[in-house]
């Protein structure tokens, strides 16, 4: 028994042994390369003009005639010494085409900078080359502002109609040329700015559109001297048929434009001239117009014609409001091909918010049924410190108690404002439903579960009113005088 | 083998001495016997070898006879070791009797009815009510760990009246409950021991493999435990009181900043977010508010009384038992007390009839236990406890507490002054039985079981305002629940056995029929006047009434039989069957059939084992079995409506409140089933001082119950989903239980070692979906792999510079980490594709241990007992949740750890664990779920250490007591893990979430003294 427990003894030393031999022998990071010469590496730029905070590419073909083990790409200034590891012992790459990206760094300095390229081949022979970028790339794109015409401008084609032609133009280092053009008229306008070094220019034309109905595409190109090219386009409308029509309860060209969104309020179209809208008068007497532009009573507006109030009339200075004499919802259609119109008040008898708060203690019930009251949650509300995004510090909103479709909230505004309409939670879960808007900047209208946070800018802090109406979808934010 | 020598040298020396005195005269020699404890033996047969001359040892111990000098006396006793004494010239002979260590003809509970301990052909694991009272626990199901090889249990949670997970050999299921079935006394008891009290328990059995547990079928798939409670036995009346005290030790887990160094921490991270700074003078604000020391009780106290008398005559035997359990939580509220008592009589009406009846009556009370001791760690330490003095003016008892400065964590102490929250239940078990043997060797028992428990509940949350926007309830209600459950049982079983030859068979065939059903009411109102005591009644309230109430019932209908053959003892045949009806099976499916069956062999007694004398017993075994789970979700035989919004009609539509079908019921839906398969041996060794057993096991699930999506051509929604029976799943392993016990002089030892390996892999799932994820993706299931393992991304240390994050890039340099700063994690590019995204993600870890086993010493030396408990888990891992609220500040100002700043990167080479201090996180060091969060799970635990002392008998004798035994004790007063966070006892509520260790109630250490009187 024991001579055969030495014998196994002896076998497992002889095993082990061989068997470190054997992979010893096999040891990858031993392997030798017999090479005789140096990699190649060849740059397809050695200079790049570039700036700070803008991404660069190094690019360039390594080759060797054995394997190209790495390549190192170092510049100490930029926090950078990256091996990119090409070949193995298992697999070797003869040739390869080096294209790294980089980053360079916000707080560079306004100078050349070396990126050494250095090629390793298996034996370790090197080839280096340096890259040298430049702070002075021009890649920021020039400032084209058309003030107007404002984009779907529509003009009531009663005779020819001048348009007037309003643009800013501005660049960083040199405005290139500014064309101005409408070819179905043969409007064609340009200025050069090359060599005069110009870096703001306001540009000023009138376009005159023949007295017919059609449409117009006016197209805007401003280059700037390192060929960086934009370009804006505008729909100028002649025609009767607005797109859109807005319903404004306010009196003044100052309310229209006081809100931050939701005045005066999108009506729906419903055919060729013809639109429909549901409104909701919150006293006896509410006036209403009708307006296609959102920033003025001017140039369009349909009220009652003062000579024959069955009737609409397309008068800034002469029509009449038409005055809503109960406290409550109205449908308001109007023809304005026609220019007829109808009002008829009704009760909605659709759904309404409700929340479901009734064991606010019952982690369960939170959990699985939890609804919250209605609030804003957003941020922007300096009153309101914890609101940031939190649905547990949800800012309540006032429930009409004449009408469960209406909300309000008074409150100031500061800085960046967004926010929606979410109902309460106090684990900061998102109960559904909610409410956002059809788009972020000046919204008009709401969408059930569905749509974009809005986000404005108060630069002032200031006192708005939010009102939002569930059964219309309409929300606005006018300030508090 | 040179001891052996010895013995044989030593035995032939005493043979030649007795003889050359073979020549005896007759005599009288008197004496006593007694066990090696002292105690006296009535009942001792004592013959004279080789001859029908003999006596029996009276009540005290004595015995007198006549005999010669040169005749040898054999002493026998059941359940002590043989004894030959020469008599020699001894005339007064006092014998010590050895007790056998194994007991192979120890009578054990199987699935209805009991067989020998050396019969059994199945795995069965027992362990005595004796050895599971040398814990004081509110659950007796804690005090079996570590003890019965094949059974983990996890105690997930330490607070009053918490429930520990169970899992026999690893789990089955996915989808549906794992915990096993509780028997108590022949009749199904749920899932939770919490009624029972340790010192109510005869022994446990533990049915681990199929062919041990089938015979409870659909119900049987996770294990079965046996109980039998103690039952009176002949003899005079025997009282004892089993009494402990104790008290739990709380120690704050983690050393908190103070104010100090919470402002320097909360400046440091917002300097790092290129904040501004908060704090200008943080040493100004001193030590702050010791929330801990203010809120939190170091100790809370625990008491465990029980009281037992046992006795009864030839033909009656009774046993009562009263036990009360008490344990305090570390608040001001929190609170679990039970009371329950147990009677039992049984009598012997004639040679053929026995009759009994058991009467369990059971009262709890609690007050909830808080649940957030996290927040006294995380709030700030610079709020004070109360508003100022001048703010409290006006404002109820409720909101004179100060809103946390810094935080949005609610004032801990404020919450623990409003907790109201308690309940409770009154139950009573009572079963009857009656035994009929008709004709020889025919026996018929009947038995009618139920169980009425009553729950109550009640809520009162009083209006408090201690912050307008977030802290506050401003309509006070109350609340209370009332349910009502009852079970009952009707069991009967004939069983014929018969002995001809050396061939026993025994045939048992049986039904049962049992019903639960349930009810409950619960309301709630808001509004109370104020919030005094009186009006804490919903009668009180104004507001808001609502009033919920339901109802439920479900059945079982089966039938059952058993075939249990062996010859010679030594070759064993076991078959059962049963046949479950149950009303949660819908038509198609409505009765499953569950068989099995075992052989063994004992080997030992075979011929050609006669030389190997230090074998005593060796038995092998195999066995086959068909287990069911019946717990099916009410989702799988009903159809669901679900609710949503929609927005119908012409133009803009209206908004209108809908329903739609959300799900179907299946039916063809049925079971789980788990066929197992299981090898073992039971040995006994070097003269009954070693034994134990090695198992291996298989169990594989089929039919396992998946939700499944509808297809899109059904017209469901697409969240409508159907259960359906798919997929399966295979768990394999081995377990080792092995005891040594003897005695070297006066020291008498037994050591035990319990050891368990669970491999678990799901083999088949569904092809829709073919992935199972859990825990919001954290953990992921897929075929040949262990479910529920830990998935998530690979971390590689910190970023220690800017060189570090540049170079962490693809081969064409975009940034995997482009957020990155220095200080912030490295995540790795698993599938190297150039991009850091959710197809890096892989598995990080599991959270099924290796191997579990537990270590349990037993000493007595003179009047002097020790006992300790081991318990063991190695291999798993754990998601330690707490690393986020004690090293993360972003967008949070809940305290963190003293220290953190030193510990953290704050600089190359600072710290390549814990990432820099900052109130932004835009690399997501912590939002993304990584290995960062996951540690090494393995522990030991020492369960129990107690050191008793037994008066002795001269002190007894004189103060009228049979026996009296003092005791200290520590409960899991040592844990060695390398895990960091609150307890490594970490469980989940099913197998898809299982390992997640949060800011849970730990397992505590006890400290306990105690008494066992009897007399």
């Amino acid at each position: 028994m024991k001579k055969s427990g030495k014998s196994l003894t002896m076998l497992s030393l002889s095993l082990l042994f061989g068997a470190i031999l054997f992979w010893g022998c096999d040891d990858d990071n031993e392997k030798s390369w017999d090479v005789s010469s140096d990699p190649a590496l060849e740059l397809q730029a050695a200079e790049i003009h570039s700036e700070q905070g803008r991404t660069i590419r190094i690019e360039g073909i390594a080759t060797d005639e054995v394997g190209i083990k790495k390549i190192n790409l170092n510049i100490d200034d930029w926090y950078l010494n990256r091996d990119i590891e090409i070949s193995t012992n298992d697999s070797v790459v003869k040739s390869y085409e080096l294209s790294y990206d980089f980053l360079v760094p916000e707080d560079a300095a306004n100078k050349g900078h070396s990126i050494q390229v250095t090629v390793y081949n298996m034996g370790d022979r090197t080839a280096s080359e340096i890259v040298e970028v430049f702070m002075d790339g021009d890649f920021t794109n020039p400032v084209l502002d058309v003030k107007n015409p404002v984009n779907g401008l529509t003009l009531a084609p009663d005779s020819e109609l001048p348009v007037e032609i309003n643009a800013v133009l501005g660049d960083s280092r040199q405005l290139g040329y500014f064309v101005a053009r409408e070819s179905s008229i043969n409007f064609y306008d340009s200025v050069s700015f090359m060599g005069t070094g110009q870096l703001n220019f306001e540009y000023q034309n009138i376009a005159t559109l023949p007295a017919e109905v059609g449409e117009y595409n006016f197209e805007f190109v401003l280059a700037d001297s390192a060929g960086n090219v934009v370009t804006s386009n505008r729909v100028v409308k002649a025609s009767f048929d607005f797109d859109k029509l807005y319903l404004a309860d306010v009196a003044t060209d100052e309310e229209l434009n006081s809100d931050l969104f939701g005045v005066p309020m999108l009506i729906s179209k419903t055919a060729p001239y013809n639109f429909e809208g549901k409104y909701y008068a919150e006293a006896p007497g509410a006036e209403v117009r009708f307006v296609p532009q959102t920033t003025s009573f001017a140039p369009h507006c349909y009220g009652l014609d003062p000579n024959d109030p069955s009737k609409l009339i397309n008068d800034p200075e002469n029509a009449l409001p038409i005055v809503l004499d109960q406290k409550g919802y109205y449908l308001i259609s109007v023809d304005l091909e026609n220019m007829t119109y109808n009002v008829e008040s009704y009760v909605p008898d659709d759904w309404y918010f409700e929340p479901k708060i009734e064991n606010p203690d019952d982690d369960a019930y939170i959990e699985t049924e939890y609804v919250g009251k209605l609030g804003l949650v957003g941020k922007g509300f300096p009153d309101y410190p914890d609101q940031d995004w939190a649905t547990w510090a949800s800012i309540e909103l006032e429930r009409d108690p004449e009408n469960n479709y209406r909300f309000y909230k008074t409150l100031d505004m500061e800085g960046t404002v967004e926010f929606i309409f979410q109902p309460e939670h106090p684990w900061g879960w998102w109960p559904e439903p909610f409410w956002r808007f059809d788009r972020k900047v000046d919204p008009e209208k709401t969408i059930l579960k569905g749509g974009e946070n809005v986000a404005m800018t108060v630069a002032v802090r200031t006192t708005y009113k939010v009102t939002f109406d569930s059964h219309l979808n309409r929300a606005k934010v006018v300030p508090v005088q | 083998m040179r001891k052996y020598i010895h013995k044989f040298i030593w035995l032939l020396a005493v043979l030649f001495c007795f003889s050359v005195n073979m020549h005896g005269q007759e005599k009288l020699i008197k004496g006593t016997v007694a066990s090696t404890d002292g105690e006296p033996l009535p009942g001792v047969s004592i013959a004279i070898k080789g001859t029908a001359t003999g006596t029996i040892t009276d009540v005290d111990g004595n015995f007198q006879l006549n005999a010669e000098s040169d005749d040898v006396l054999q002493f026998s006793f059941i359940g002590f070791n043989n004894m030959e004494v020469p008599v020699g010239d001894q005339t007064i002979l006092n014998i010590e009797l050895e007790e056998t260590f194994v007991a192979l003809d120890e009578v054990v509970a199987i699935g209805y009815g009991r067989a020998k301990k050396s019969d059994l052909t199945s795995s069965i694991t027992s362990v005595k009510g004796e050895d599971m009272k040398t814990m004081s626990v509110g659950n007796p199901v804690e005090a079996l760990q570590g003890k019965a090889p094949g059974v983990q249990i996890i105690a997930g949670s330490g607070h009053p009246g918490a429930s520990p997970k169970v899992l026999i050999r690893g789990f089955t299921s996915l989808n549906l409950s794992t915990d096993p079935l509780y028997v108590v006394d022949g009749v199904p008891m749920g899932n939770n021991l919490n009624f029972l009290n340790t010192n109510e328990i005869e022994s446990i059995e533990v049915l681990k493999d199929a062919s041990a547990s089938a015979i409870y079928g659909s119900r049987a798939s996770n294990g079965v435990v046996l109980i039998s409670t103690k039952r009176g036995k002949d003899g005079k009346t025997l009282f004892s009181a089993d009494l402990s005290y104790g008290f739990q030790v709380f120690d704050k887990p983690y050393d908190m900043a103070n104010a100090t160094e919470y402002a320097q921490i909360m400046n440091q991270s917002l300097q790092n977010a290129e904040l501004g700074e908060r704090f200008p003078d943080p040493a100004s604000l001193g030590e702050g508010t010791d929330w801990w020391g203010e809120g939190v009780n170091k100790v809370s106290p625990q008491r465990n009384f029980s009281f037992q008398a046992s006795g009864g005559s030839e033909t009656n035997r009774y046993a009562v038992s009263l036990n009360y359990y008490d344990q305090d939580s570390f608040y001001n509220s929190g609170n679990w007390q039970k009371f329950t008592a147990r009677l039992s009589s049984d009598w012997d009406f004639a040679d053929w009839i026995t009759a009994g009846v058991m009467l369990n009556p059971r009262r709890e009370m609690w007050e909830s236990t808080p649940n957030w001791y996290q927040d006294y760690l995380l709030i700030d330490p610079v709020t004070p406890i109360y508003r100022p003095s001048e703010e409290q003016e006006g404002l109820n008892e409720y909101s004179i507490y100060q809103r946390s400065y810094y935080t949005y964590v609610w004032n801990p102490i404020a919450r623990d002054a409003r907790q109201f929250d308690e309940g409770g239940y009154y139950a009573l078990a009572a079963n009857a039985y009656a035994e009929v043997t008709p004709i020889k060797n025919l026996d018929f028992r009947t038995q009618i079981s139920g169980d009425y428990k009553f729950d109550h509940n009640d809520d009162f949350e009083p209006d408090f305002v201690i912050d307008g926007a977030h802290e506050k309830n401003e309509l006070n209600y109350a609340y209370r629940s009332h349910n009502f459950n009852s079970y009952w049982n009707w069991t009967n079983t004939l069983t014929y056995s018969l002995d001809v030859n050396e061939h026993n068979v025994s045939l048992m065939g049986g039904a049962t029929m049992e019903k639960w059903e349930g009810r409950f009411i619960n309301g709630t109102k808001d509004g109370i006047p104020n919030n005094s005591d009186p009006l804490r009644e919903i009668d009180a309230a104004t507001e808001n009434p609502e009033v919920n109430g339901n109802s439920w019932g479900n059945s079982l209908e089966s039938y059952l039989g058993r075939l249990s053959y062996n010859y010679l003892n030594r070759y064993y045949l076991t078959a059962t069957y049963r046949v479950d009806g149950s009303s949660k099976f819908l038509a198609n499916n409505k009765w499953a059939s569950f068989p099995s069956a075992s052989v063994a062999w004992r080997i030992s007694d075979e011929s050609f084992m006669d030389g190997l004398d230090f074998i005593n017993d060796l038995k092998i075994r195999a066995g086959w079995g068909r287990l069911g789970n019946q717990n099916l979700p009410s989702s799988v035989y009903t159809s669901g409506i679900g609710q949503d919004y929609y927005v119908f009609g012409p133009g803009q539509g209206s908004l209108v409140n809908t329903t739609y079908p959300s799900s179907m019921k299946n039916e063809d839906i049925k079971w789980e089933t788990v066929e197992d398969i299981n090898l073992g041996t039971d040995f006994t060794l070097f003269g009954s001082q070693v034994n134990g057993s090695v198992e291996y096991y298989q169990k594989k699930t089929k039919d396992m119950i998946f939700q499944l999506p509808y297809p899109n051509y059904s017209g469901y929604p697409n969240d409508a989903q159907i259960w359906s029976n798919v997929g399966s799943m295979k768990s394999e392993g081995v377990e080792m239980g092995l005891n040594y016990q003897n005695r070297r002089g006066r020291l008498k030892y037994d050591v035990g070692v319990t050891f368990t390996t669970v491999s678990v892999e799901a083999t088949d799932l569904p092809e829709i979906t073919p992935v199972v994820y859990g825990d919001e993706e954290r953990t992921k299931t897929v075929e040949g792999e262990e479910p529920g393992y830990f998935f998530g991304y690979q971390t590689n240390g910190i970023f220690q510079n800017q060189f570090e994050i540049n170079s962490h890039a693809s081969e064409n340099g975009a940034l995997l980490q482009a957020q990155a700063q220095p200080g912030d994690i490295r995540f790795v590019d698993v599938n190297g594709d150039g991009e850091l995204n959710g197809e890096d993600r892989t598995k990080i870890g599991s959270p099924w241990p290796d191997f579990t086993g537990g270590l349990n010493i037993s000493l007595a030396y003179d009047n002097f007992d020790f006992t300790a408990n081991l318990y063991a888990s190695v291999g798993n891992e754990l998601v330690n949740w707490l690393r986020e609220d004690l090293y993360s500040t972003q967008s949070s100002d809940n305290n963190v750890i003293s220290g953190l700043l030193d510990e953290a990167w704050h600089g190359e080479g600072t710290s390549n664990d814990i990432p820099i201090v900052s109130h932004t996180d835009l690399n997501q060091n912590f939002a993304r779920f990584s290995d960062y969060y996951v540690e090494d799970g393995s522990y030991m635990r020492v369960k129990n250490v107690q050191l008793g002392y037994s008066l002795p008998e001269s002190v007894l004798d004189r103060i009228g007591l049979t026996k009296c035994r003092f005791y200290v004790s520590g409960q899991n007063i040592l844990t060695v893990t390398n895990f960091e966070g609150v307890d490594p006892e970490v469980a989940g509520d099913n197998v898809l979430n299982f390992g997640f260790s949060g800011w849970t109630y730990p397992v505590l250490p006890t400290y306990l003294i105690g008494a066992n009187i009897t007399f």
